[in-house]
């Protein structure tokens, strides 16, 4: 009994230790079309910091998002203003303070 | 063939020849004679409309393309003395949607004497406008059937390109004066359908304003038209139902009032005055006139909220913010929202090469703005055109480094726009708004909706550093959304 109590905590504690995560969609585009970003695992009903790295590197001032009451969001990306190249994204959890992974997506 | 007849033909062939018209001069002469003829209109001394209608509100609806909030105009009356070229509408407008100044109508007066326009307040006072703005009131003298033509038959009138658009002939008239317009005849009836002049607008640049005719009467010999509706660009600024209209009748007094008439010509903006009051360490309220900016000051750049109104305006702000900090660059520029005079200064942002952060229902609004042609007043971008750097806000940005935070969040919701950004300083408790509570104002109609989204993000905040008016204490705020006891 006991056994299975921890391995149920390691699993509660393994899930409450997973990293948010973050998708767009398209990953290529043309300039113009829109690109969405969409949250998953974040803490539910508070905000989100999204940032985006230029192809130069340089910084896009960040975006703060709220998450619904799964811990979600989606938020579309005007591609109109970008030049070409890659542009990187993440996102921080401000409760957890969790930090996303990173993933790209290209303008062309 | 006798001679006698040889020659009765020859003549007869040269006049036949000389009575021919150029197709420019026809489609004049069509016009001429559909609205009653050459000479009645040559004998036109005076004009007067009666009715009302509309006004539009340019630049200041609540989004950008949207054409929902209008004036209701009533009272209207346009006197022209059309020989000595003075004309003055007065009318009474009120608006149909929340408006800053409240619910009342508005009387207005404004006319046009020569080159002095001129604006009489509630009090009677009278100033002289801007000339720019005459140009536009002389222009709007011959946006009329009758007044169009008639300039154009003066002989010193030149007339060009003839040509055929939708269905109606089309010609360019240069004015004895000088001015330029196009006027469009319906094929069928020869009775003018438009005329259309260009002019320079701060935001738009250069922009078409036609006036289109309709529902036309018979008048002491004329035909005129009883619907009279104004385009500027794409946006519709005034449409006129005419109940009466007079022909040689007693128009009064049209001179320029003296006041008016006395006061020197307008070249263009006033001279920018920029005081700078610094409101919390790196923060500076750049005030001094109508229109105020904020200055922020990062560890390694600034940023400005609000470059308005225009280039002098805003070129002066931006050098106000370069010679506080010298050795910080100027980077981006906060905009509170879309309304011409408090974007007119985007275009000069750009020529400086500073980003635009804005809500984002302003980016279609501000990419088109950068691209349209400013050739009739060539601006700071016109002469050092750069590409636009933009970076939208849907709810909430934050500008933020180890010196400095600043939460900038769209105000939902507002009557007043739907492109608003407020910005808040959550360190220094201090919140940054234009429009929705000017603080002493007689009426602050968009506060509660200002103080919904204050509690909807929660922010504590000890003063307000509006974007007009003087900074004041959060109190002021909270006083002016208080219910108003009865009693």
């Amino acid at each position: 009994m006991r056994a299975l109590l921890v391995s149920l905590l390691l699993v509660a504690v393994v899930h409450a230790q997973k990293r948010p995560e973050i998708r767009v969609s398209p990953a290529r585009v043309k300039a113009g079309d829109p690109v969405i970003l969409t949250g998953t695992g974040f803490t539910p009903n508070r905000s989100v910091m999204s940032h985006l790295r230029r192809p130069d590197a340089s910084e896009y001032n960040p975006l703060r998002l709220r998450t619904d009451e799964r811990g979600e969001f989606s938020h579309k990306i005007d591609t109109v203003m970008m030049d070409a190249g890659t542009f990187e994204l993440w996102a921080e959890d401000e409760a957890s303070k969790a930090v996303s992974n990173r993933t790209l997506f290209r303008v062309e | 063939m006798k001679g006698t007849t040889w020659l009765a033909l020859l003549a007869a062939a040269i006049l036949s020849a000389c009575a021919q018209s150029t197709p420019e001069q026809q489609t004049l002469n069509d016009a001429a004679a559909a609205l009653g003829g050459r000479d009645r209109i040559l004998a036109v001394k005076t004009l007067i409309i009666e009715g009302g209608g509309s006004n539009g509100n340019l630049g200041q609806d609540v989004r950008p393309e949207a054409t929902s909030q209008t004036f209701t105009v009533s009272d209207y009356k346009r006197a022209i003395d059309v020989a000595a070229g003075r004309a003055r509408v007065e009318q009474t407008r009120t608006p149909n949607f929340t408006y800053f100044q409240g619910q009342q109508p508005q009387k207005q007066v404004f006319g046009i004497d020569g080159d002095v326009g001129y604006n009489v307040a509630a009090d009677g006072t009278a100033t002289r406008v801007a000339n720019a703005v005459a140009n536009d009131r002389r222009a709007e003298i011959d946006h009329h059937p009758l007044t169009i033509v008639r300039a154009a038959l003066d002989p010193a009138a030149k007339l060009s390109n003839p040509r055929t658009h939708d269905g109606q002939s089309v010609v360019d008239i240069t004015t004895a004066n000088g001015l330029k317009f196009t006027l469009a005849i319906d094929s069928t009836t020869k009775l003018p359908t438009l005329v259309v002049s260009m002019t320079d607008n701060t935001n738009l640049g250069d922009v078409a304003i036609e006036t289109s005719f309709a529902d036309y009467q018979d008048v002491n010999g004329l035909r005129l038209p009883t619907r009279l509706t104004t385009r500027t660009d794409k946006y519709q600024t005034a449409e006129i139902r005419v109940a009466k209209q007079t022909v040689d009748g007693q128009v009064g007094d049209l001179a320029a009032p003296a006041a008016a008439a006395s006061a020197a010509p307008i070249a263009g903006p006033p001279p920018a005055n920029v005081t700078v009051q610094e409101v919390a360490k790196g923060i500076w309220h750049l005030a001094g006139q109508s229109h105020h900016s904020v200055l922020v000051e990062f560890s390694d750049h600034l940023t400005l909220i609000e470059t308005p109104q225009n280039d002098t305006r805003a070129l002066a702000v931006i050098a106000k913010a370069k010679e506080l900090r010298p050795n910080k660059p100027l980077t981006q520029v906060v905009n509170s929202h879309h309304h011409f005079d408090h974007s007119g200064g985007i275009r000069a942002a750009v020529s400086e090469g500073l980003t635009i952060i804005a809500q984002s229902a302003c980016a279609p609004f501000y990419k088109e703005a950068v691209t349209r042609a400013h050739t009739i007043a060539p601006d700071a971008l016109a002469k050092n055109p750069k590409p636009l750097k933009l970076e939208t806000v849907d709810d909430e940005m934050v500008l933020k480094d180890n010196t400095m935070t600043v939460n900038l969040f769209h105000i939902s919701g507002s009557p007043h726009a739907d492109t608003l950004l407020m910005a808040y300083f959550p360190k220094e408790r201090i919140l940054v708004e234009a429009d929705v509570f000017n603080p002493g104002a007689a009426v602050t109609p968009f506060a509660p909706n200002l103080m919904e989204n204050i509690k909807k993000h929660n922010l504590q905040i000890d003063r307000i550093v509006p974007l007009h008016a003087t900074i004041a204490p959060y109190s002021d705020l909270v006083k002016a959304v208080a219910p108003k006891s009865t009693n």
